[in-house]
């Protein structure tokens, strides 16, 4: 599904003449407009899919507030003929100052964000597909509750398959992409939702595998469970690139990537394993495998807001572009610094400054 | 929050009879077009959880009607950001949140999942040719390859979807599929089996001729999980439940065993294969069912119950004559 239909339903008082008129800057090609009886106007624009951005915020910025304003934006199939993409976009009305008290990484940005990582789904596709997976429901709960079980069948039997069909059911990785999401785009509400929809899985993967962990007979020399306690400085590259893939998968509409992504750098089993040994009391190789989780965790929150962040996905109102830039300082500060605790961690684990100590 | 967008072609004169019927509902807007041939169509945009009943109402109310069609659009994104919808129905109340697509979505998504078509067969013979290459190279990656390309867990879907609605037509379908899905892996196993000799200690077909209690759970959670990935439309979990609770490799390690020869290891995979099997039907039927996924008309809805009451016996049964089996296949 390349393509996207934008229906947008605009009440008729706002000269509809000024809609052309903006619309013309854009050279979309597929346009039809209908009048509505009831004195609206009905505008359907197809369009490819990476393009509909700039159109959105351009019907966004100067409609929105009217009673009776919506747009919604439908996913196509087909068309024939194929719909033309806009050759080239007229510049903007030249860029506003943005001053310069901005991002610790703006111009970084600006200079690594090309036309051609910007190409992206838009910023309301983007929200629409990532806060439907922050929110807590039954059936969140339900999932977890599978997951972890599966995860624990899988770790203790030393079945890799199993394991990897807990990581991908698992939906643990929604709610970090979208508090990434949430801090780059200054959404309180939403970061709330992500915070407590991760709290909340975390929670109940830990509680069942720690139950499990109590009645189960844990053997640690498992290799599946050998293999979650052990983290290295190659788990820190893993997580990290793995998280900048995830948020690219969202940010580019291809999901199938996401598969990928949960399996390479899944939260669950170390979490589960975490679990295990602790509910049966190997308290040393727990500790490992919790420190696997917490890289796992930090890595793609903050490959996540710096892959929004490097994708420009940013309010478009003022004062609410003012909080996000905040939000997102505030938080690559905190990600940056518990990154360095964790592999600071690491290497005390491994006894790299042992060495050091004693010469 | 997902949203749908309903269209709706109806003859001319029913513009205020929509309304009224649409008024107890928490619709996010609703537009209606005058076209040629005195027909008229409805746009109604609601959220996903809600379109079920109101899909039911409209439904009941104009399907005799000639010309009459409704069709259900995904919506991708909506300006502005819809924050909590009003709630003036007076039948919010009664209609509990059911967190699910509606049942004509549901339908359509696994009915094009459990048609026998020839495509469906080509996967099949491929993913037993992938299973058995994995299985006799030991190859965990290339299994994991074959379970996600076999097709065998949409019909699956299929036959539990069926009962609940008590759907002849899709479960005979479905049925068609899963026998003929089957058949053609034994077949496929049995040939390579019996061409290409092997070592039965490899571990990957040792850890598939093992049953345990535990992979009768297993197969049970993952099967639950695939339902709800399918009425909710988290489509990746789906592919975690293949892998979690596959069919094709213990069929395909059961069909290598046996075209060789080793009749008792071949038996522990074909039984770690139906404890799948059934696990999985018996989880789709209770995970739908406890879904309230049902026929339109109370009539049927009541037929449809004692259906999925019969069934839901029948699967308990086999399963415990399967733990039976299994322990019996221990002490022999």
């Amino acid at each position: 599904m390349a393509y996207r239909l934008i229906v947008a339903t605009i009440p008729m008082e706002k000269s509809t003449e000024k809609v052309n008129e903006l619309l013309k800057r854009y050279e979309v090609l597929s346009m039809w407009r209908i009048d509505l009886p009831e004195g609206q106007l009905l505008l359907n624009i197809l369009i490819r899919r990476e393009k509909t951005e700039a159109i959105m915020n351009l019907l966004q910025k100067r409609f929105a507030g009217i009673e009776g304003f919506r747009v919604i934006l439908v996913p196509v199939e087909a068309s024939i003929p194929i719909p033309e993409a806009p050759v080239r976009i007229l510049p903007e009305e030249d860029k506003e100052d943005e001053g310069k008290d901005g991002l610790i990484l703006e111009e970084l940005v600006d200079r690594l964000g090309s036309k051609e990582l910007v190409d992206r789904l838009s910023r309301q596709e983007i929200y629409a597909d990532i806060s439907d997976l922050s929110r807590i429901s039954n059936v969140y709960i339900i999932m977890m509750v599978l997951s972890s079980l599966v995860a624990a069948i899988g770790v203790l039997n030393n079945n890799v398959a199993v394991i990897i069909g807990a990581m991908v059911i698992a939906p643990l990785f929604g709610p970090n992409i979208a508090l990434s999401l949430a801090t780059v785009l200054g959404d309180g509400g939403l970061a709330r939702d992500a915070i407590k929809t991760n709290f909340t899985g975390i929670g109940t993967a830990l509680v069942i595998s720690i139950l499990l962990g109590l009645f189960a007979t844990v053997d640690p020399s498992i290799p599946e469970l050998l293999l979650r306690t052990k983290v290295g400085l190659g788990s820190v590259t893993l997580a990290l690139a793995s998280g900048i893939v995830g948020a690219l998968a969202f940010t580019r509409g291809f999901r199938t990537a996401l598969v990928g992504v949960m399996v390479a750098v899944a939260l669950l089993p170390p979490l589960v394993t975490f679990g295990l040994l602790l509910g049966s009391g190997n308290f040393f190789l727990a500790s490992g495998a919790l420190l696997l989780f917490m890289v796992n965790l930090v890595c793609i929150n903050l490959a996540g807001v710096l892959t929004f962040l490097i994708q420009r996905i940013r309010p478009i109102i003022p004062e609410k572009a003012e909080r996000a830039k905040k939000m997102t300082n505030i938080a690559l500060i905190i990600w940056i610094v518990l990154l360095l605790v964790f592999v600071n961690m690491i290497l005390l684990r491994r006894g790299v400054f042992d060495v050091v100590h004693l010469g | 929050m997902t949203y749908r967008l309903i269209e709706m072609v109806l003859p001319k004169g029913f513009k205020k009879d929509v309304m009224d019927l649409i008024k107890e509902y928490n619709i996010i807007e609703i537009l209606d077009f005058e076209m040629a041939n005195d027909l008229m169509l409805f746009k109604i945009l609601l959220t996903t959880e809600d379109s079920e009943s109101v899909l039911d109402r409209l439904e009941k109310r104009f399907s005799h009607l000639t010309g009459f069609r409704m069709y259900i659009i995904p919506v991708q994104a909506a300006i502005p950001r819809i924050e909590g919808i009003p709630q003036i129905s007076k039948y919010s109340g009664k209609s509990e949140k059911t967190e699910r697509i509606s049942r004509e979505e549901l339908h359509a998504n696994v009915m094009s999942l459990s048609k026998p078509t020839k495509v469906y067969f080509v996967m099949v013979v491929l993913s037993s040719f992938v299973a058995s290459i994995g299985v006799l190279t030991d190859n965990v990656a290339v299994i994991i390859g074959a379970m996600v390309i076999a097709p065998l867990l949409g019909p699956n879907m299929g036959l539990s979807l069926a009962t609940v609605l008590r759907d002849s037509d899709l479960a005979f379908i479905a049925l068609k599929s899963i026998i003929a899905g089957i058949g053609t892996t034994i077949v496929v196993s049995v040939i390579i089996g019996t061409l290409v000799s092997f070592d039965p200690s490899i571990p990957a077909i040792v850890l598939r001729t093992d049953v345990a209690i535990a992979g009768i759970f297993l197969a049970f959670a993952s099967g639950v999980a695939g339902a709800l990935a399918f009425t909710t439309e988290v489509s990746s979990a789906l592919i975690g439940v293949m892998v979690a609770v596959a069919l094709l490799p213990p069929l395909v390690v059961f069909g290598l065993l046996l075209g060789s020869g080793y009749y008792y290891m071949a038996t522990g995979a074909l039984l770690l294969f139906l404890v799948n099997l059934v696990g999985i039907n018996l989880a789709g039927v209770v995970t739908f069912y406890v879904q309230r996924i049902r026929p339109l008309n109370t009539w049927d809805a009541l037929k449809a119950d004692k259906i999925t009451y019969f069934t839901m016996g029948i699967w308990v049964s086999l399963l415990i004559i399967l733990l039976v089996l299994i322990q019996l296949r221990k002490i022999v």
